[in-house]
């Protein structure tokens, strides 16, 4: 009886998840009991198809699979090396699952090729460019390879092919602004705002403690075009990313005693479908990478939703990337405050405002030297520098310098 | 097999069987700087050198060359990505993120190269001038490709530019 009580609470909180008018507490409460298979049940209502198409449509094939298998099998021969030359106490040992900013195939140097490059770090790679976070999840292909290379740190950068893949950032907005935003129907959405408000980045070399609050005028501006499927992705990504949590740090707490994870921000993305032709012979990369894709992620979908303005596409990448941060933020502070044992083993990389608006290969990358910032700040977690705010390390404060 | 090892043994053999016939057809009388900084007049000149045998064996040769310049910037250009993700410093790895552009013209200015060579062999067009300019495009990028690699190998394995700028630093 109570089995059939669960099952249609679960379900009703599922319907209003979807409609983007579940409460707080409500998605507290779903995020702690959903099992796989309502996990599976929630990504069918917010893609809006079944699980076998969505799995079909995301996954790596083809050339991409090719090129992706190229980068990592390079960098699985430098990790045996690395494990067989450096004395074991020296050296980290790190596993990475993920998309293209972990692995972008042949021209671009990526976050994991500079990591690689630290001499105390050895990388295995499961990363795949255009890799979905649903479909990372599903193949679970990081748990053979935790269970075999038993790391020290698990990298983890998911989320952002499922919101640029296949046109749907149209999805993510509505074409007029509502009247009341679907943030206000969000009691969470709102929570998470509050706690940037609350807690601000408290910063050696900040001046302002508003740093890790929103631009008020571009979060207002994009707020009211967020669309409620936007909300639901957010919600399902942290009922996504709690499962991985709760299954490596609490579950597999005995097969992975001392494990660490940690999770990847990206940055306020830039839509574009400028060429990138320039007069920097350094930069001739730009116009070959942006033939691939570049404008079809994010700037033509926003078209297809007739937001044609530049000025207010910004702001809405803003205020999604923003939101995606916070809610990565937030989830990890909650996953700590509900689970102890997981304390400290938690960490998010929050690149916002790093890379400048000229500083991007296309729509979605950053250029290496950016690229280069990013992987310097995850080294720092990795090698137990002091966190710029609980367990969050922020790249704006890391300089280049030498690896 | 690797594809690296492949290339490497088809790259080296294509090089020495090439080599060796060239030689053999110009039976030691090839200018060298008319072979790498041509002018139209000197390659003219050395056209109307050549016999209709050598010729037909020039041909010959051209039809294994197409084999070699693909195969030849494919195995470069497998070097020079593995040693821009082993570059540690951001101008090196810059420096052979453009290596990797040079290497297309390489390939380009060397298939156009070819294919004016064949023509001329078979008597259809004599473009004396662009060829001249096609070869020393050539030799200018391999050059460079080549000079760079060195370098950031060299940079790498001694950890000598490193060094240079810690010396720097410490004189500053």
């Amino acid at each position: 009886m109570k089995l059939t009580n669960d099952n249609s609470m679960k379900a009703r909180l599922i319907r209003k998840l979807t409609k983007n008018r579940i409460a707080h507490s409500e998605l507290n409460t779903l995020m702690t009991m959903a099992t796989a298979d309502d996990l599976k049940s929630i990504t069918q209502s917010v893609f809006d198809m079944d699980e076998a198409t969505l799995l079909e449509r995301s996954a790596v094939e083809g050339a991409t699979r090719w090129l992706n298998s190229l980068k990592n099998d390079r960098r699985k021969d430098l990790y045996v090396k690395k494990i067989q030359h450096s004395p074991r106490n020296e050296l980290k040992k790190v596993v990475a699952e993920g998309d293209s900013w972990f692995n972008y195939p042949i021209i671009l140097t990526d976050i994991l090729d500079w990591i690689s490059m630290d001499k105390n770090t050895a990388v295995f790679s499961l990363a795949s460019a255009s890799d979905w976070l649903v479909n990372i999840l599903a193949s679970r292909e990081y748990v053979n390879g935790l269970s075999v290379h038993q790391p020290d740190f698990f990298l983890m950068s998911g989320g952002g092919n499922d919101v640029g893949g296949m046109s749907r950032m149209a999805l993510m907005v509505t074409h007029r602004p509502n009247t009341t935003s679907e943030l206000h129907y969000s009691d969470w959405a709102k929570h998470l705002i509050e706690n940037a408000h609350k807690k601000p980045y408290l910063l050696r070399n900040e001046v302002s403690l508003d740093a890790r609050k929103p631009t008020e005028k571009r979060w207002n501006r994009a707020i009211g075009y967020l669309s409620k499927d936007f909300f639901a992705l957010m919600m399902l990504f942290r009922l996504q990313y709690y499962s991985l949590f709760h299954s490596l740090l609490v579950s597999g707490n005995e097969k992975f005693p001392d494990l660490k994870i940690i999770t990847q921000g990206y940055d306020f993305l830039v839509p574009s479908d400028n060429n990138g032709w320039g007069v920097n012979p350094l930069k001739w990369y730009i116009p070959i990478l942006r033939w691939i894709g570049h404008g079809w992620w994010l700037k033509k979908p926003l078209i297809f939703k007739e937001l044609s303005d530049e000025e207010l596409q910004l702001d809405i990448l803003y205020a999604c990337m923003y939101f995606f941060n916070e809610m990565m933020i937030e989830l990890e502070e909650k996953f700590m405050e509900l689970h102890p044992t997981a304390k400290g083993r938690l960490f998010h990389i929050d690149s916002r405002g790093l890379v400048q608006a000229h500083e991007w290969t296309d729509e979605i990358h950053p250029q290496p030297h950016k690229f280069r910032i990013i992987a310097q700040t995850y080294l720092a977690c990795i090698h137990g520098e002091a966190a710029t705010y609980k367990h969050v390390y922020r790249s704006v404060n890391y300089q280049p310098k030498k690896l | 097999m690797k594809i690296s090892s492949l290339l490497f043994i088809v790259v080296g053999g294509l090089t020495a069987y090439l080599f060796f016939t060239m030689a053999a057809i110009f039976q030691g009388n090839l200018d060298p700087c008319c072979n790498f900084w041509p002018t139209a007049e000197c390659l003219e000149e050395q056209f109307k050198l050549l016999t209709s045998i050598q010729k037909c064996q020039l041909l010959d040769v051209v039809h294994l060359d197409y084999w070699y310049l693909i195969c030849y910037p494919f195995l470069l250009g497998i070097w020079v990505y593995r040693e821009m993700q082993a570059q540690i410093l951001l101008w090196t790895n810059t420096l052979l993120r453009c290596c990797l552009l040079v290497l297309a013209i390489l390939f380009l200015a060397d298939i156009t190269e070819t294919i004016l060579l064949e023509q001329l062999l078979k008597g259809i067009t004599y473009p004396f001038k662009v060829i001249a300019i096609f070869t020393r495009l050539k030799w200018a990028t391999l050059t460079f490709v080549l000079l760079i690699l060195l370098i950031s190998i060299i940079g790498r394995k001694t950890g000598l530019f490193p060094l240079s700028l810690r010396l720097k630093n410490r004189i500053e």
